[in-house]
């Protein structure tokens, strides 16, 4: 009897094809809180998060027998989460106007959030870092489900772009594009990229931050000379 | 759009600020629960999926070809004793005309014995027919199939064979053949089962304060089993 808990991953999803009625959960659960991650910044809430993670792994369940070894099973694993994961925003018809807390634009004129990590953070930091942190969640649920997933795979989970594509099933120019395009909507939202009085920021150039530097003659009359 | 709304450095801002809030904890117990649950569900599932057409199957053969044996046996065994026994041929066919007669001329008989016997024309299944087959193997002759003629290759023989003698004289044993046994040959013998199949034991004739006992399978021309039991 082979002793599930060294069997690789690829050993455990043949066995489960094979009939093992314990391979497939030994293989879940070796990767489930990476999965649940993933699918948490994907859906944005846990609850939304927890249905799509189930999803998935019935879908992975059921469709083991279509592996075809041609990528990592973790990869196919995250890849039938994923799919899961934004079935269930196209079904529910998420809009980045819907999303959209009350405060965005508030909170885009707050400046960078860019800042030290957690642990050097004093109690009143880390309220800090939550506020920023909910601050990035909510500003994620204003992109398209394809370039909100992009982003967590590549910049938040740090796969490489040729896994997150392989995940993803598309070409890995169009993973750097759902990011870049993503990146710079969120820029804004962020505080990073002040937004346009009008909110247009994002349709056209970049706002000129207000500390830099002119290189243009100053207006007004010249200064008098003695 | 153009992919030059961000510099350089507002890009990389935009990536920290995404890998700042990446979730580092594991998921929680009530999410890996219900993942369990609905997981346990699939295995079942796939199980249940699996189980009936094999097993279900045959066993429904196995269980039919049993009975059919089992029916044939009882009726060769009846046939014999009624040959060989005339008075017995004529109460056993009376009884039977006698049920066939109460069943279909006395439609308005009451209790649950009448019960059942009404129903017979029905060609009745379920538990009531259970119970009439065993209402009418009581009367009949090879009602003696009691339990101790229920032999199993799960237990000794010789055991068995002890209790089948210790319930059933050799006076209740019968010569005639209860179904084909080429070895048996005149000896008497008592009808049995084995695993489900019709057999008969044989007592051989006693030798030296012992006997033989054989133990054959319908239509078997050897004893699948013997045992030497002390003579009486």
């Amino acid at each position: 009897m082979t002793d599930l808990t060294v069997a690789s991953d690829a050993e455990l999803l043949a066995l489960h094809v094979d009939g093992d009625p314990g391979a497939f959960g030994e293989l879940f659960a070796r990767h489930r809180d990476r999965l649940w991650a993933v699918a948490l910044r994907t859906m944005g809430n846990p609850e939304d998060a927890a249905d799509g993670l189930q999803e998935g792994m019935i879908a992975a369940f059921r469709r083991a027998g279509s592996f075809r070894g041609e990528s990592a099973v973790t990869t196919w694993l995250h890849r039938v989460v994923v799919n899961a994961c934004l079935d269930r925003l196209r079904a529910m018809k998420v809009r980045r106007a819907e999303a959209l807390p009350d405060d965005l634009e508030e909170r885009a004129d707050r400046g960078s959030l860019v800042s030290s990590t957690d642990a050097e953070l004093d109690p009143a930091e880390l309220t800090v870092a939550d506020e920023r942190r909910r601050l990035v969640i909510d500003a994620l649920r204003t992109l398209t489900p394809d370039q909100r997933a992009a982003l967590v795979l590549v910049d938040m989970e740090g796969y490489p772009v040729a896994e997150a594509a392989a995940m993803l099933g598309v070409a890995e120019g169009t993973v750097k594009s759902r990011c870049f395009r993503g990146r710079a909507r969120l820029a804004p939202l962020l505080g990073i990229l002040a937004p346009s009085s009008d909110g247009s920021s994002l349709a056209g150039n970049a706002p000129v931050p207000a500390d830099v530097p002119t290189t243009g003659r100053p207006r007004g009359s010249p200064p008098i000379q003695p | 759009m153009s992919d030059r709304d961000l510099t350089p450095d507002q890009d990389e801002s935009v990536r920290a600020l995404l890998a700042a809030a990446k979730h580092t904890r594991p998921a929680p117990p009530e999410v890996v629960a219900r993942l369990d649950d609905a997981l346990a569900d699939l295995v079942a599932e796939r199980l249940d999926a699996r189980a009936p057409v094999i097993t279900l199957a045959s066993r429904r053969r196995r269980v039919a070809s049993t009975a059919l044996l089992a029916a044939a046996a009882a009726v060769v065994f009846g046939v014999g004793i009624t040959q060989v026994l005339p008075g017995l041929s004529d109460s056993a066919q009376d009884s039977a005309a006698g049920s066939g007669t109460e069943s279909f001329e006395d439609p308005g008989a009451t209790g649950p014995d009448r019960a059942f016997v009404a129903e017979e024309p029905e060609g009745s299944s379920g538990p009531e027919s259970g119970q009439r087959t065993t209402d009418e193997k009581a009367a009949s002759p090879e009602a003696t199939l009691d339990s101790t003629s229920t032999l199993t290759s799960t237990a000794d023989l010789a055991p068995q064979v002890r209790a089948l003698r210790r319930s059933r004289s050799l006076a209740s044993s019968s010569t005639s053949p209860t179904c084909a046994v080429p070895g048996a040959g005149s000896a008497p013998h008592v009808a049995i089962t084995y695993d489900g199949l019709p057999g008969v034991v044989v007592y051989r004739a006693p030798v030296g304060g012992s006997r033989q006992v054989d133990v054959y399978l319908c239509g078997e021309g050897d004893p699948l089993g013997s045992v030497r039991l002390k003579a009486r």
